[in-house]
């Protein structure tokens, strides 16, 4: 598939401030985005239209996740809470607070009855979903500094913090994996197969760490990451490993050879802090501080 | 209407009268005459209401009834006798009669005077009537006086004196006993004349009501100061309005005229006092004292113009002011015992002599010098109350000589007095300036000879320098889990080591081995005593510093990675979510993993795998069977074989490192040190790519079957 290397005439100019977070549905038909305006807005990608707006969130919102059934999505942010949305009917089902400090990551587990979070104040909170209790059903307190980055896939919790450690936690082997980067991570993502972890760090370098053993597979270099959360992402079933970078660029290697294929000029010189890729067809999405979320296809 | 003509009219119309009476005349007594039957009220002979009660007519036998009550015959409200006690009343005569019955008894009473005044009634009628009461003072039966009888009715008995009871021993008890009547002599009642014309009671110390007193040739007849001398009595109600010029001799029940173009406060200073005098607040009320006070040899105390303070007032009412000359008077006063101070040991040194000059180093010299030169001239230390003056007249290098300093003298001294004439021109030359103070070539004093620490003694002293820390905040401190200096391992080891000493976990002699004992010693490690001292202050501090935060508060922190990590994550200006660690390795640069990780060498090195115990129901919800963790740790499967991995790892990675090391020519000094370590470990060869320790082969199945296996089982399959 080729790569959408082509920006929209037109982009997603709906939020005020910077752009923090974007992320596909599961379909791949509906984007969320989140900013520092507070609100999360739900796109059309493909007619760039905009469907829904939600606000409840009293600061920025950092991070998003949808849940398996797209039904509903949970968001964090800079009010140290976590709502738990309804997509429909646009309400907060539930909200988590507990956290001490902003809240940079969220995620949902397969069945969407848990949520993971990763916190400022250096701890992951796993809350249930299922039940009505507003305490956090686990507490996971080995970074030594700020989550920024967390992912959960499958039985394992993924980590990255700013301590420079990547932490894989396996529920099933009740075992926890600490990888060193000995760089602040910014951003972990999970390959396809989930063998492998793709590993922002402020060294402007992205690793490809190989999960059983924590070798490194490959390193992506080439853009700037030195100071913000950067997040990088996947493309295309793990062909393209897809950066924003601080220059304003968005990057795109090759996974196999580590070479950059695509340099894509799209939000000026502001930082592109988030590439999503989409999960079917030959579709990016990305945002920066400049406010505006591009939509890339391929022709 | 036409009026009938009352019969009379009609008798009396032919007297023609002028007079007519009409109508029925009104019976003035009667009211109920023309009142009618049911309006009228049955009255007693006392006009008292007679009948009460249902419908005016009926009969109630009330208070007016005489039952002696107003409520009747209605019984009294049930008391309780639990909470009111039934009080035994005492029932006279009286309470049970009528008043027919009282009447007669009335009747019958008659006034008798009594037996014993019979005689005095009957002698009164002869006597003249002016000695009545005389003779009523002298006495009744027997001749005894009024005030006999009324002492013995009060209890007194004749022998014995008036006045309280003393304890006396009767019989081997002892009992409470009136004083006899020999050792009273009267000696607590004054018995004095009276001759003023003052009420009784009038005590003299009072003050007096008399204007006439105060008119003693005062001009203007009012009180000049000292004139009068009589007790002062602080008194209530002494307006400022009212208050007079001496306050000292004032009357506060005098009536003055109100003067009221005074201002507070704003009484001239009559003269200074000593100006050694001070405030010493003693109760006035100790006049014995006083005036033993006066006799100690103070200055005159008791004399009303000394007795003001230093700025002219008079002090306090209600104190009195003492020299602080005749300190003892105070003890005198508050009746303390006063000691001598405690004579200073031979062998004390003052522990400003260290003090004043950090590079002085304690010799035997030294303290011999300072001692002789103690013990010859007294005026070494000037006594602060001789005079102030004396201390002023000290010169900056008298002052340094008197603590003991042996630099200090230098202050006072120019460059040129160390400058030969030679020096002296050249820099004449160099600045321009002819008008420089002469070269004196002084020699330089060297405190190399005194560089050296040696003695108990100076141990001693030195000891003493050590900042003392609270034993329970050394632990505290020590065991806070972050140590400061983590920059400088040796500066941390001898943190570590001064709370130690601190905590009493090592000896306090340990801290000293840090100082250096003279500028020949170069042994690492240690500070001159300037610097040594200076960092013991400066733990002192850090260790109130570093205190542990405690339980909620604890929580709320997280320790960073390392300490030199400052800024981790912020949001910076432009609302971007801003990460910064960069300075994160700084700090961590000695551990093997981030050596590692800075290499690109990730894979076991930079791996850590530890058991976690993720929580039942976060296993619930994921579908996951709960892990058996402890099986984990106790059966030392994953978590001991990585400490043993580490271990092999470590060589591996000095092996791996080395060669890098050459590759990436890095500094000899690091391949050096490598290479020193990797003999020193023995140096085995091992396989980079295989890591023995994290693929252990699974265990022989037999173990396996031993361990979880039926017997039955294997049996059946044999």
């Amino acid at each position: 598939m080729p790569f959408p290397v082509y920006s929209r005439s037109a982009p997603l100019k709906e939020h005020v401030g910077p752009v923090h977070v974007v992320r596909y549905n599961t379909t791949g038909q509906y984007v969320l985005s989140g900013g520092q305006d507070r609100k999360i807005i739900l796109w059309n990608p493909n007619s760039s239209k905009l469907v829904k707006s939600y606000s409840a969130h009293g600061y920025e919102v950092l991070d998003i996740a949808v849940s398996y059934d797209n039904s509903k999505f949970v968001s964090c942010g800079g009010d140290r809470t976590i709502y738990l949305w309804d997509v429909t009917s646009g309400s907060t089902t539930r909200r988590f607070s507990g956290h001490m400090s902003r809240v940079n990551a969220v995620d949902f587990n397969a069945d969407a009855s848990v949520i993971a979070s990763g916190s400022y104040d250096a701890k992951v909170r796993l809350w249930d979903t299922k039940s009505s209790s507003q305490r956090p059903i686990q507490l996971l307190e080995e970074a030594k500094d700020s989550i920024s980055s967390l992912q959960v896939v499958g039985s394992q919790i993924v980590t990255g913090s700013v301590d420079g450690y990547v932490r894989v936690y396996d529920l099933r082997m009740g075992q926890l994996f600490e990888d060193l980067i000995g760089h602040p991570v910014t951003s972990v993502k999970d390959s396809t197969d989930s063998a492998c972890l793709l590993v922002s760090a402020l060294d402007s370098t992205i690793r490809l760490m190989d999960k059983s053993n924590g070798t490194m597979l490959q390193s992506f270099k080439g853009h700037l990451n030195k100071e913000y959360r950067v997040r990088s992402s996947f493309g295309d079933n793990d062909v393209y490993v897809i950066s924003g970078s601080e220059d304003g660029k968005i990057y795109v290697w090759d996974m196999l050879s580590g070479r950059i294929v695509h340099e894509l000029k799209g939000h000026g010189e502001k930082v592109v802090s988030c590439v999503a890729y989409h999960p079917k067809q030959a579709q990016m999405i990305s945002c920066g501080t400049d406010g505006l979320i591009q939509v890339w296809d391929y022709t | 209407m036409s009026r009938k003509r009352p019969l009379s009219t009609a008798q009396s119309g032919s007297t023609n009268a002028e007079s007519v009476f009409l109508g029925t005349p009104i019976a003035d007594a009667d009211e109920n005459a023309f009142t009618p039957v049911w309006k009228q009220e049955a009255r007693d002979e006392r006009g008292r209401k007679r009948f009460h009660g249902a419908f005016t007519g009926g009969f109630s036998a009330g208070y007016f009834n005489s039952v002696g009550s107003s409520e009747g015959w209605t019984p009294s409200t049930f008391k309780s006798s639990r909470t009111a006690r039934a009080d035994k009343k005492v029932f006279r005569p009286e309470d049970f009669m009528d008043e027919e019955d009282l009447a007669e008894q009335r009747a019958d009473e008659r006034l008798v005077a009594a037996a014993p005044f019979s005689s005095i009634s009957a002698s009164s009628t002869q006597s003249a009537s002016g000695t009545d009461v005389q003779d009523l003072l002298r006495g009744g039966r027997g001749g005894e006086s009024m005030g006999y009888e009324l002492l013995k009715k009060m209890g007194w008995k004749p022998g014995f004196g008036i006045g309280a009871a003393k304890s006396q021993v009767v019989a081997g008890r002892k009992v409470m006993m009136p004083p006899r009547a020999d050792e009273t002599a009267m000696s607590g009642i004054r018995l004095t004349q009276k001759l003023d014309t003052h009420g009784l009671g009038y005590d003299s110390a009072m003050p007096s009501l008399r204007s006439s007193d105060k008119i003693s040739g005062a001009p203007g007849g009012w009180l000049a100061p000292g004139t009068i001398s009589k007790k002062k009595n602080s008194g209530i109600g002494v307006g400022v309005v009212n208050e007079y010029e001496d306050g000292d001799d004032e009357d506060p029940y005098e009536i003055k005229p109100i003067v009221y173009d005074r201002v507070l406060g704003s009484k001239k200073q009559k003269g200074l006092g000593s100006g050694a005098s001070k405030h010493m607040f003693v109760s006035k009320n100790k006049p014995k004292l006083m005036s033993s006070l006066s006799s100690s040899g103070a200055t005159s105390t008791t004399a009303p113009k000394s007795r003001r303070c230093h700025d002219g007032r008079l002090p306090l009412s209600g104190f009195v002011l003492v020299t602080s000359g005749s300190l003892s008077t105070s003890s005198i006063l508050t009746g303390e015992k006063e000691y001598a101070p405690p004579s200073i040991p031979e062998t004390y040194i003052s522990g400003i002599l260290i003090m004043r000059d950090p590079h002085t180093v304690i010799t035997a010299e030294l303290i011999a010098d300072f001692e002789r030169s103690r013990k010859s001239s007294s005026s070494v230390f000037p006594v602060p109350s001789s005079s102030a003056t004396q201390q002023q007249r000290l010169t900056a290098s008298e002052r340094s000589r008197i603590l003991g300093s042996t630099q200090d003298h230098l202050q006072g001294k120019s460059v040129f007095d160390y400058m030969t004439p030679a020096q002296r021109e050249r820099f004449a030359k160099v600045t321009g300036n002819q008008n420089l103070p002469p070269a004196k070539s002084e020699v330089v004093p060297t405190s190399s000879n005194a560089d050296h620490i040696s003695g108990e003694r100076n141990v001693a002293a030195l000891l003493e320098l050590i900042p003392t820390l609270d034993k329970s905040q050394a632990s505290t401190a020590l065991s806070a889990g972050f140590m400061p200096y983590a920059d400088d391992a040796e500066k941390r080891s001898r943190y570590i080591t001064y709370l130690e000493s601190q905590s009493g976990t090592r000896r306090l002699t340990d801290v000293l081995a840090f100082a250096k004992s003279g500028d020949s010693d170069t042994a690492t490690g240690k500070l001159r005593l300037e610097d040594w001292m200076r960092e013991l202050k400066e733990f002192n501090k850090a260790a109130g510093l570093f205190r542990p935060l405690k339980g909620m508060l604890r929580n709320r922190f997280t320790s960073s990675a390392n300490a030199s990590t400052t800024k981790t994550s912020v949001v910076d200006d432009d609302n971007t979510v801003l990460l910064q660690g960069t300075d994160l390795k700084k700090g961590l640069t000695h551990r093997d993993d981030v050596r590692a990780a800075e290499m690109g060498m990730y894979g076991p090195l930079t791996r850590r795998v530890s058991a976690w115990a993720p929580s039942s129901l976060v296993c619930k919800r994921f579908g996951v069977r709960v892990p058996n963790v402890s099986a984990i740790e106790i059966s030392g499967g994953s978590v001991e074989s990585t400490a043993a991995a580490r271990e092999k790892l470590e060589l591996l990675s000095h092996q791996k490192l080395l060669d890098i090391a050459k590759d990436a020519d890095v500094s000899e000094e690091v391949t050096k040190r490598l290479q020193d370590k990797n003999i020193s470990s023995g140096g085995p060869k091992i396989d980079v790519e295989v890591n023995e320790a994290l693929e252990q082969k699974k265990a022989p199945r037999d173990l396996f079957l031993a361990v979880f296996g039926d017997s039955d089982d294997d049996s059946e399959k044999e």
